[in-house]
């Protein structure tokens, strides 16, 4: 199914970037560019209940810490990959051991996407969709003091809408909003922050 | 302009394109305090009177021509080939007239609703009174709630004979307590409010997985990873070894918010609140084994304080624990359910072989392990058609399936 459609989506995108065709500005004219994202995002995490029993909703802040290396050839579609560190959320619970004692459990649960991406530059914005997976690693930590962790992978997708200033050559910077959406976990996260994007190469 | 739109509304399709919804089974608000307060539960004579094979009078066929009627102590279950429905209901005596009010519900699908039955004087309630008779030609009159209709739609059902029964004994084994998470019957796999529900679904055995956790406690779950077919919380992920039992109890909730219950636990609740006979103990972590075994020791000799008959046995699913059941200082002291070649069987005398159906019906070698005083128990039948063929051409002590509801159906019908 997603196959297919990446093809669908391919097809539709094969077409010359006339608008980078038309611009006068120095750094599109070269046909094709490497280009490096790097950004900062906080976000809304969204689990399907509350993690636990002892929480107190199923909405929690987070951070997105990201970067993204494309290839951007005279072409309205771009291709590249992304990775970066997510904390999807973090949280203290309070609850009573087998003898009644009450210990501080703080839990939280990271991932570290490695996806590969697609996006679309019209003029200065850039769209684009993820796919791939998420390292993701949950950490339990009982009164400061005994700590462990556990690690699976994920399948997920993310997408983002960004709009570039130009603020050099070959540098710009500007807000992205985004999506990670891990859905058979049901768990979804709303993302807004700024990036920094450079041209590393053109040719 | 009309590409771009066209990889937005692609994108939006992928971001929604994974998540599969199951329909939604409703609750049912069902009070029965009121009927039993004015009742008196039918007792052992008249419930062996009402158990049987009963013909499907009415219901437009919704659940085939016969069905299967069989109390579990004071409830009074019924079971179906078509559509796989069972129904569970309480009740009793009111004069001569027996009322029963409960639930139907299909386990595979969301398909439930309220039932109610009675049984007139004129129609089998004087029996049952009286607890006379074998109950034939006894008529269950009742109507159910069905979904796709505001009326509730009459059934009645008429009995036409006694309830197949083996002469050596049938055990139906409840695949991870009572059947898959898949099946949504109302509780997850394997766990205490699972096992409870295990003899209502036609289950006169369960068969439960033990995993251990970081810290070396039993507990009851199938799966080596947390996934989210099993858990809810998304902090448990990975293996289960990960996680100390005591984080276990404290943060982790199964799909219909239960905890992860330890062995003892299960163990326990199956010996005080069901009346099932047999528990197989499926073994998925070697490292436990004199663990596990000290464990079925103590819930044999709880068994046996509570003048319970059930028979606890410990699994041989691999190679992995059997080398360890091997090197235990423990073995030999508790009996023994082998899924292996029926020489390990013999060496370890083995109270029970259990091989793969993908084997077969293997009548001449079961024939032989039943003469060697062993019961022989075939794994895992879903389908229908299975069930039939291993039923009719085999003669196996019992099954294991995710469908106990199916099995117990086509089992005391015979309608083989």
């Amino acid at each position: 199914m997603i196959e297919s459609i990446l093809a669908a989506l391919l097809i539709v995108s094969a077409s010359p970037d006339t608008t980078t065709i038309m611009r006068s500005d120095s750094s599109l004219r070269h046909a094709y560019r490497v280009e490096a994202t790097i950004g900062g995002l906080i976000q809304a995490t969204r689990y399907p209940d509350k993690p636990t029993q002892l929480s107190n909703s199923n909405v929690f802040p987070g951070t997105t810490f990201f970067g993204r290396l494309m290839w951007h050839p005279d072409h309205l579609l771009s291709v590249g990959v992304y990775s970066g560190f997510v904390t999807f959320s973090r949280e203290k619970v309070t609850a009573p051991d087998e003898n009644g004692v009450r210990q501080d459990i703080t839990l939280d649960l990271t991932g570290i996407p490695a996806q590969v991406v697609f996006a679309m530059q019209p003029g200065n914005f850039q769209f684009g969709l993820g796919l791939g997976v998420y390292f993701l690693t949950s950490h339990t930590t009982v009164n400061n003091a005994e700590r462990f962790s556990s690690s699976d992978y994920e399948y997920g997708v993310s997408s983002w809408l960004a709009y570039d200033f130009r603020l050099h050559d070959a540098i710009t910077l500007g807000p992205e909003i985004g999506l990670h959406v891990l859905s058979n976990m049901g768990v979804t996260c709303a993302m807004v922050g700024v990036r920094f994007k450079v041209d590393m190469l053109t040719y | 302009m009309k590409s771009v739109c066209l990889v937005v509304a692609l994108a939006a399709l992928i971001l929604s394109s994974c998540v599969s919804e199951l329909e939604p089974v409703a609750t049912l608000n069902i009070n029965t305090d009121s009927l039993l307060a004015i009742t008196t539960p039918i007792d052992s004579s008249s419930q062996s009177i009402v158990s049987g094979v009963y013909l499907v009078e009415s219901s437009g066929n919704r659940f085939g021509d016969t069905v299967a009627v069989q109390c579990i102590g004071s409830i009074v279950t019924i079971f179906t080939v078509k559509g796989v429905v069972y129904f569970a209901m309480r009740g009793g005596l009111k004069g001569d007239t027996l009322l029963l009010l409960g639930y139907w519900r299909g386990v595979r699908g969301p398909q439930t609703g309220v039932a109610k039955f009675v049984v007139r004087p004129d129609e089998g309630g004087s029996d049952l009174a009286n607890g006379k008779g074998n109950g034939k030609g006894l008529v269950l009159r009742g109507e159910i709630d069905v979904p796709e209709s505001n009326q509730p739609e009459p059934l009645v059902l008429r009995k036409i004979e006694k309830a197949f029964e083996r002469l050596r004994g049938f055990q139906i084994i409840a695949h991870r307590g009572g059947g898959r998470n898949s099946e949504r019957l109302g509780a997850s796999e394997n766990t205490i409010e699972l096992v409870q529900l295990a003899p209502f679904f036609g289950a006169t055995g369960i068969e439960i997985d033990i995993q251990s956790t970081k810290d070396g406690v039993a507990v009851v779950f199938h799966d080596p990873t947390f996934t989210s077919r099993t858990v809810r919380s998304p902090y448990l992920i990975g293996n289960v070894s990960n996680y100390t039992h005591k984080n276990l109890q404290t943060v982790a909730r199964l799909i219909y918010g239960e905890r992860i219950p330890t062995l003892e636990e299960v163990l326990t609740a199956t010996i005080d609140r069901t009346n099932l006979t047999f528990v197989w103990l499926d073994v998925k972590a070697p490292q436990l084994t004199d663990s596990i075994i000290s464990i079925q020791k103590r819930a044999i000799e709880y068994a046996r304080f509570k003048g319970r008959n059930i028979q606890i046995m410990f699994g041989i699913p691999d190679d992995d624990v059997l080398n360890a059941y091997r090197r235990s200082p423990l073995k030999g002291t508790v009996p023994v359910l082998c899924e292996l070649d029926v020489e390990i069987v013999r060496e370890l005398d083995a109270k029970v072989w259990a091989p793969r159906f993908t084997l077969g019906i293997q009548k001449e070698l079961v024939s032989q392990m039943q003469k060697e005083g062993r019961d022989v128990y075939v794994w895992t039948l879903d389908d229908p058609a299975f069930m039939f063929e291993y039923l009719r051409d085999g003669d196996f002590d019992g099954i294991l399936t995710n469908y106990p509801t199916l099995l117990a159906a086509i089992f005391r019908t015979r309608i083989l």
